[in-house]
């Protein structure tokens, strides 16, 4: 293998570890404010596990959007996009 | 017996799939009319092993025992492609 | 090199899968266990004799409530596990911040069954929830290898999704060994998606509390990890016998399973194997005079939902067969996960196989495909082995366990840093083999009289530990070959 090549692989691989972390965080993040959008109240306990059942479900699916999706690093900007929105609800409903 | 029924309409609607596809199988060609009856009947017996799983065990056990049927029938059809393939390249090998 | 969403996936699906797949390789081997739990701690204490259960008798009820109110003076909260199917015994339980210990009774007389004390079938199940870590920070880690593997599952499915129907009973294990472990890792990957699925998913969500809370002030109180030692005030209760058929008649279809003390009551809970859904639905009687107080068994469609999420994933309510069905598809989806470790590690080798973290990863797959099993048969051996009047013998089960596991993890890693990996993985299979293949001798050398009482318990045990020897020999006899 080339220097030049190596260096190309290695720059790739380290891109691709950046933007897998940034996807479980966001996407962790996301999931937890999903939780809180849909159960506002504490003692709201089936609102609660509806919010669970859905951000279980979501959680795999918006990491691998986040990191799969690269080009222009849109799964990313998607995925932000939502957490926005979420971060957003959950502002107006506190 | 629930089960062991399931299992057996999972193979055959598994071996039907693998008919449909003669080539990655190593399977003899079919004519069209057998292909598309073997297309009738994939679909046709996951349905009715369904239908007997949920009759015969009530909706959650039936579910649970219809997709372990899915999954331990496909291990038994695979099994048995890898059988045929080893017997029919023995066959070869003699001849 | 030309960046596709296949490619990228397929690193995320290698990477995550290799780094999250050696801890899923663990829960879902011991977790596949752990669905006989009861009766692994059943063939542990052949002591116990008893082969059907028995209903409790009063005397026997009042001996269980007499034994919960000394060890609730000695600061231990203990409770009362009722006989079933699966455990003939009337059980006086704690938590000792592991698993559930305590003293067997005979259902009919209330004696004390001299069984011995042992880490049981309650270690597997610890392992799968808690990796043997503190209750939260265990279940916390086994949650985030659940999400890893649902993230795993569904780049994989991604990958593959333009031959996931065709081949889908693909296998071909005459072409060059690379395809084959790719093929046998795919049909068994595609085959098992639905229980791995399922496992995941309601693994994850049974305990989305400590991953996914809900807003503040709702924190579930957490398990301690030790019983309080205060002493407590002795408590007398009234006779059990009557408000268990009190329980039994305001439960209606669901037999009680285990009865709690409680300074101002008894609860006497539905047992778990009464249906799919775990309900936990509970009678409840006030102290000291044991009237009933009302039953409220009525629960709301997402709390119906969620109890059957619970039952599923525990698997409770399963008769034998499909707790078979659980276990071997458990032993299947841990197959996809070992081959998806060998995979990654066989693809590298051609470029990577020189250097030492590959072969670290060599090692530490010898570790959990090999020594894990090992260890638990070494734990079986130990449990016949120790002596049965040793003071603390469950912790010198437990001890065997992990000393043999780490052993086996130290060897691999000795062996695969010097480029030898191949050699630990013959002597661990040649090890494995031995073990499992002449745990039924000593079984019957042991306890001869507990396999007479109980033979299919005893054949289930030694029959699968003997199938793991057999399949360990095959697998070395096949690694010799070139």
């Amino acid at each position: 293998m080339t220097t030049d090549r190596i260096e190309r692989v290695a720059r790739l691989n380290r891109n691709r570890l950046v933007c897998a972390v940034a996807a479980c965080l966001m996407a962790y993040v996301i999931a937890r404010l999903l939780v809180r959008d849909i159960a506002p109240m504490p003692d709201a306990t089936d609102l609660i596990h509806i919010g669970q059942m859905i951000a279980v479900f979501c959680l795999p699916v918006m990491i691998v959007v986040a990191f799969g999706v690269w080009r222009r690093h849109a799964g990313l900007i998607g995925v932000g996009t939502c957490g926005c929105i979420a971060a957003g609800i959950w502002v107006l409903v506190a | 017996m629930t089960v062991v029924s399931l299992l057996v309409l999972w193979v055959i609607a598994f071996m039907c799939h693998a008919a449909l596809w003669p080539a990655r199988y190593g399977l003899p060609v079919l004519p069209s009319a057998a292909q598309s009856m073997m297309g009738v009947t994939r679909f046709i017996l996951p349905v009715l092993a369904l239908g007997l799983a949920v009759e015969g065990q009530g909706s959650v056990m039936g579910v649970l025992l219809w997709f372990a049927a899915l999954s331990f029938g496909g291990l038994m059809a695979a099994s048995l492609l890898v059988l045929r393939g080893t017997i029919m390249r023995e066959i070869r090998g003699e001849n | 090199m030309r960046e596709t969403l296949r490619t990228r996936l397929g690193w995320l699906h290698g990477w995550l899968g290799y780094v999250a797949g050696l801890v899923l390789t663990c829960i879902f081997a011991t977790g596949s266990v752990a669905v006989f739990n009861m009766e692994l701690t059943r063939w542990m204490q052949p002591e116990v004799l008893r082969a059907m259960p028995a209903p409790p008798t009063a005397t026997a009820l009042d001996a269980a409530a007499r034994m919960v109110a000394l060890e609730k003076a000695q600061g231990v909260l203990a409770f009362v596990a009722l006989p079933g199917c699966r455990s003939p015994t009337l059980d006086v339980l704690h938590y000792n911040g592991h698993e559930f210990v305590g003293a067997r009774l005979d259902p009919t007389t209330g004696a004390l069954i001299p069984a011995r004390a042992t880490a049981g079938g309650g270690l597997f199940y610890n392992l799968h929830h808690t990796l043997y870590l503190n209750a939260q920070m265990g279940t916390v880690i086994v949650s985030i290898a659940g999400i890893a593997l649902l993230v795993a599952i569904v780049s994989g499915v991604v990958i593959h999704i333009h031959a996931l129907v065709p081949d889908i009973v693909m296998l071909r294990l005459s072409v060059a060994r690379l395809r084959a472990w790719l093929d046998a890792h795919l049909l068994a990957g595609v085959l098992f998606l639905p229980f791995m699925v399922m496992m995941a998913y309601t693994g994850v969500l049974v305990k989305a509390d400590m991953t996914l809370p809900g807003p503040p002030f709702h924190s579930m109180p957490l398990r301690t990890s030790s019983p309080p030692r205060a002493p407590m005030q002795a408590l007398t209760y009234p006779p059990l016998a009557p408000l268990l058929a009190q329980a039994r008649a305001s439960l209606p279809g669901q037999e009680p399973g285990f009865i709690l003390f409680a300074p101002n009551g008894v609860h006497i809970f539905a047992g778990d194997a009464s249906s799919a859904f775990l309900t936990r639905d509970h009678a409840d009687f006030r102290m000291p005079d044991g009237r009933a107080l009302p039953v409220n068994t009525a629960a709301s469609p997402v709390a119906r939902t969620m109890q059957l999420m619970r039952g599923l994933h525990y698997a409770r309510f399963a008769p034998p067969g499909l707790r078979w069905l659980y276990f071997l598809s458990g032993l299947c989806a841990t197959t996809v996960m070992a081959s998806g470790l060998v995979l990654f590690v066989m693809k590298r080798r051609r470029h990577a196989g020189h250097r030492q973290a590959h072969r670290l990863a060599d090692g530490l797959n010898i570790a959990v495909i090999v020594g894990l099993p090992v260890a638990m048969l070494a734990l079986l051996w130990g449990n016949r082995l120790v002596p049965v009047r040793l003071n603390g013998r469950e912790s010198w089960e437990t001890g065997i366990f992990f000393t043999v596991w780490g052993l086996c993890a130290l060897h691999a890693l000795f062996h695969a840093l010097r480029g030898q990996a191949s050699w630990a993985w013959r002597a661990q299979l040649g090890l494995a083999g031995l073990l499992g293949g002449s745990l039924t001798i000593l079984d019957l050398l042991c306890c001869p009289a507990a396999f007479q009482a109980l033979p299919g318990l005893h054949m289930a045990v030694d029959g699968m530990a003997l199938l793991a020897g057999v399949t360990a020999i095959y697998a070395r006899g096949r690694l010799e070959r070139p």
